[in-house]
């Protein structure tokens, strides 16, 4: 889905274009574009649900292409509130469940506004990442400073390390309690990462936790520079953690479940081989049409007698929903000259050629011989290999 | 009087001596005589005037006449000196071995701004697929500028793309294109010329397609329940090019699919390209069963292991292939897997298709009559979602390639398009499991809207014919084998261009094959030596038979009239 991203906007005015594509192995049934609307604050948060209309261009039965756009002034926002969006999609399998997109934030307020592409993040929660980020400082400066320490620089690196310790209780606090084991802890992030757990925003906070310790036993060595690499990767992975995003729920609709108790029920005498139907796909349609029009094209190309505006007519007929042929037809039905009119011809075969290479299947160019001599001096060598 | 008497005397004998002379055709011998003319052959779109005032510099002792082509054969008689000036424009139907040696000076195109355009590959085209033509572009003196290429059938543009010209002066592009009808087409393929391009003639180049409406029948055999397979039979269920039949082992005695899904003799010889998937589950029965399905059917084999093939199957691999795993997906050609099965390396006969870093990953090598395609991809089918759908495009442009190759009876030219008035040979190749020891062929032929003709089929080995390719359009051989049928087609133009590059390279072959020299034009000395050393010897003794020279009738008949009215003036009768 495009825009892949949250959005901050200063009022809610103006319109924000979304494109969706959607795809499915088996072929696709239906696709929505909802919204939730979030007002208000404190207690009195109040939610609101809606649809958006979707022109919907189904390239094939697996592949479908929608835009929609969302005017901001029809929704009636206010400074503060926030619109979650995200795109619903059904394949053609009866037992099948919708497939929900990832949710994407559209925040309208001016503080919102300023932050650029983030978001203003809480004051408790934005204290940690600010708290790591002057830790970094202060080693940097220490790093640059070095020749003004020949004799301290163990301690100076040191109070840096115990302010570290510091940070990275807070944030343990933050993140539930104690780590009790952090090399388990970490390789647990990993397994997060992989996408085993569902939550990203936690394993990005085990990720920092070990970051920082990583950090303080490196200050407590006195390698300034080296501790500075973690610190940074501290950092990085406590902003992914504290991420506006982090606290929408993003969570996917259920999937079909197995039902476990008809496991090992059956009877193994009953086991039967089955049968079923050949399943045969069948070609587009709507090529005929493109084709009988682009044998017209050809034809006009060399009689330009034969550019009128019935032939646009036929042209703009092959898809009403494509700008392309619609661009055409009027380039057709406009052009007053023998060269504007050739030119026209000519550019509405290569709109409706582009249009059908959507339809069918495409081709890859893919070469392997096939002479007749090579299987036998394939046989021949495998008979009697070469020294 | 008496004067009168011996005039009479004197013509009567010399009429008589005339005749008498020409009933004796006396003979006289000349002891020297002209050495043939050199005929130079344009197959040039522009005069090459200069290129023949240089070789009538160098050919000292003969004459230089010249000659244009205008048909499709080369004007060249079985006694004479030709020299070939050709610059690719052109193409001729020549047949080496049957006079003396012909000898080529080639045009290359020269300056700048140039583009010439070459055929790489042309897809086999189908009325429910896209097709796709790979061409070479070359330029030169064309930095930062863009060329169009356009494919056109007839004069609707069927496929186009452009390629922005950098430093490089060579480009492989690719161009989807669409079938607007069914049969044999000849395409054109057509660099856009750039504004001040010095010439056009290396711009385009034709090739013939045939685009076929028929699905092609294809087997699915699980050995084993299989995710590798089972993507890629989904993929082919889509396409209306196919209609694919499906079996899956899923127990010792229980299997699934469909009911044309059977792995048999019959279902074999049926189908020109069958995918097996879990090959490591293979019974040495079903090995054998293959190994005949490849070797003496001469279909099309796809393996789809899923890890290291041992056990029986493991003789359907050539090589060593060892399994290579890796944390993020590699690319292998358009797919991605991070589960692979590499080759060591693969046989010379055989086609590396795509290659994991540098060693074979998805290898087609012949066997017998058929061949086996090895996917070395094993978990392709988790990334099939990756780069728009490449898995799909890749396996329906293989299946497709593949199943074109393993057609029971085919029926293929040996040129992809005619020129008209030529003769296309066609070649007739029946493959059954179970051979036979006689056959009864059968074809005929329809070119445009015409009646059937008759065509006849000669077995050479194979079973081999000729096609006479009257007037443009296509022609259609319609052949039967026993109880199997196939058809054919061949577009038909009047003056096919193969690409100047193709066609120089043919007509340096040609003339190389007759005992003739080829050079480029500018060094046409090379040519003057090579006449020089092949010129036929000249005869000492010319024989010259006066009394055979019409006009000794005039005399002969003067004489006696001259002779006759002397005697009515004399009153004598």
């Amino acid at each position: 889905m495009t825009p892949g991203r949250d959005t901050a906007l200063a009022e809610p005015r103006g319109q924000v274009p979304i494109t969706i594509e959607t795809r499915d192995d088996l072929g696709l049934s239906s696709l929505a574009l909802r919204f939730t609307k979030a007002s208000g604050g404190g207690e009195n948060l109040a939610f609101t649900e809606g649809g958006i209309p979707l022109r919907i261009d189904r390239t094939s039965e697996q592949q479908w292409r929608a835009q929609a756009s969302l005017a901001l002034a029809s929704l009636n926002l206010a400074d503060g509130d926030i619109l979650v969006y995200r795109a619903i999609a059904r394949d053609t399998n009866p037992a099948g469940a919708p497939v929900q997109s990832e949710q994407y934030l559209i925040e309208i307020g001016r503080n919102a506004a300023i932050v650029d592409a983030g978001f203003a993040l809480p004051t408790e929660e934005k204290k940690y990442a600010i708290s790591q980020q002057m830790v970094i400082y202060k080693t940097e400066q220490l790093i640059a400073s070095r020749s003004k320490h020949p004799h301290d620089w163990l301690e100076q690196t040191r109070m840096i390390g115990m302010e570290q310790r510091m940070v990275r209780a807070e944030v343990v606090f933050l993140g539930g309690g104690e780590v009790e084991d952090e090399l388990e802890e970490a390789a647990k992030s990993d397994e997060l990462t992989e996408g085993r757990l569902q939550n990203t925003g936690r394993a990005e906070m085990l990720r920092a936790i070990n970051a920082m310790s990583r950090a303080e036993a490196q200050l407590n060595d006195g390698r300034a520079a080296e501790a500075l690499v973690f610190e940074r990767q501290a950092l990085a992975s406590l902003e992914r953690a504290l991420d506006r995003r982090r606290y929408f729920l993003r969570t996917l609709p259920d999937r079909s479940r197995i039902d476990t108790t008809r496991r090992l029920t059956g009877e193994r005498r009953e086991a039967r081989s089955w049968t079923r139907d050949q399943y045969t796909a069948s070609a587009d349609a709507t090529l005929d049409a493109s084709r009988r029009v682009m044998r017209e094209l050809a034809a006009a190309a060399a009689n330009s007698a034969a550019v009128n505006a019935a032939l646009a007519a036929r042209v703009a007929a092959i898809d009403p929903s494509s700008q392309e042929l619609q661009g055409t037809a009027v380039a057709i039905a406009s052009a007053s000259t023998a060269e504007a009119r050739l030119a026209a011809v000519q550019s509405a075969m290569k709109a409706v050629t582009a249009h059908a290479l959507k339809a069918f299947p495409s081709s890859a160019a893919i070469e392997f011989r096939s002479d007749s001599l090579g299987g036998l001096l394939a046989d021949e060598l495998a008979r009697r290999p070469r020294p | 009087m008496m004067n009168s008497a011996l005039a009479r005397v004197s013509l009567r004998w010399l009429a008589i001596a005339i005749a008498v002379a020409a009933l004796i055709d006396p003979v006289f011998s000349n002891g020297t005589a002209p050495r043939p003319p050199i005929v130079a052959i344009h197959l040039t779109s522009s005069d090459p005037d200069a290129i023949d005032r240089a070789l009538r510099d160098t050919l000292t002792g003969r004459e230089l006449i010249t000659r244009v082509a205008s048909g499709h054969r080369l004007p060249c008689a079985t006694d004479e000196d030709c020299v070939v000036i050709a610059d690719g424009s052109i193409d001729v139907v020549w047949t080496p071995g049957e006079g003396r040696p012909i000898s080529l000076i080639a045009m290359a195109p020269a300056g700048a701004p140039n583009v010439s355009v070459r055929p790489v590959s042309i897809s086999s085209g189908h009325g429910s697929a896209a097709g796709i033509s790979r061409v070479e572009l070359s330029g030169r003196g064309v930095e930062g500028r863009r060329t169009e290429v356009r494919i056109l059938d007839g004069a609707a543009v069927i496929g186009s793309a452009t390629h922005q010209w950098a430093t490089a002066p060579t480009a492989t592009i690719e161009i989807p294109w669409w079938p607007i009808d069914l049969g044999a087409r000849a395409l054109r393929v057509e660099a856009i010329p750039l504004d001040g391009e010095v010439t056009a003639i290396d711009n385009h180049f034709d090739a013939g397609v045939t685009i076929a409406g028929a699905r092609s029948p294809i087997l699915v055999f699980d050995a084993r329940p299989s995710w590798n397979s089972t993507f890629v039979r989904r993929s082919l269920e889509d396409d209306p090019r196919f209609a694919v039949g499906y079996r899956s082992r899923i127990a010792p005695t229980l299997t699934a699919g469909t009911a044309n899904g059977r792995l048999d003799a019959a279902g074999l010889d049926a189908v020109p390209l069958m995918i097996v998937g879990g090959p490591d589950a293979l019974t040495a029965d079903d090995v054998a069963l293959l190994d005949r399905y490849v070797r003496v059917r001469g279909g099309t084999l796809v393996l789809l292991p899923e890890q290291r093939v041992s056990g029986p199957a493991a003789s359907l691999l050539q090589g060593v292939w060892t399994e290579h795993l890796t944390a993020n997906p590699q690319a292998i050609g358009p797919l991605r897997a991070g589960e692979i099965l590499r080759a060591a390396a693969a046989p010379v006969t055989s086609t590396v298709i795509a290659r994991s870093g540098s060693s074979p990953a998805i290898v087609s090598t012949p066997s017998g009559n058929g061949r086996i395609i090895v996917s070395g991809a094993m978990d392709a089918w988790r990334y099939r979602d990756l780069d728009s759908g490449a898995f799909d495009r890749f396996w329906r442009s293989l299946v497709a390639q593949g199943a074109a190759a393993g057609e029971a009876l085919t029926l293929t030219f040996d040129r992809s398009i005619a020129a008209t008035g030529s003769r296309a040979r066609f070649t007739l190749r029946d493959r059954r499991l179970e051979p036979r020891s006689s056959l009864e062929a059968s074809a005929v032929s329809r070119c445009n809207d015409g009646p059937a003709a008759p065509v006849r089929v000669w077995p050479t080995g194979t079973l081999a014919g000729e096609l006479p390719a009257g007037s443009s359009g296509q022609c259609t051989i319609e052949a039967a084998v026993d109880e199997r049928q196939v058809s054919g087609a061949i577009a038909i133009v009047d003056r096919p261009a193969r690409g100047i590059d193709v066609t120089l390279a043919t007509l340096e072959t040609l003339a190389r094959g007759s005992g003739g020299a080829t050079a480029r034009a500018g060094d046409e000395a090379t040519i003057a030596r090579a006449l020089a050393a092949t010129a036929p010897p000249v005869s000492g003794v010319v024989s010259v038979h006066p009394m055979r020279q019409p006009w000794w009738i005039l005399p002969f008949a003067g004489c006696l009239s001259v002779e006759w009215w002397l005697r009515r003036r004399n009153g004598i009768r």
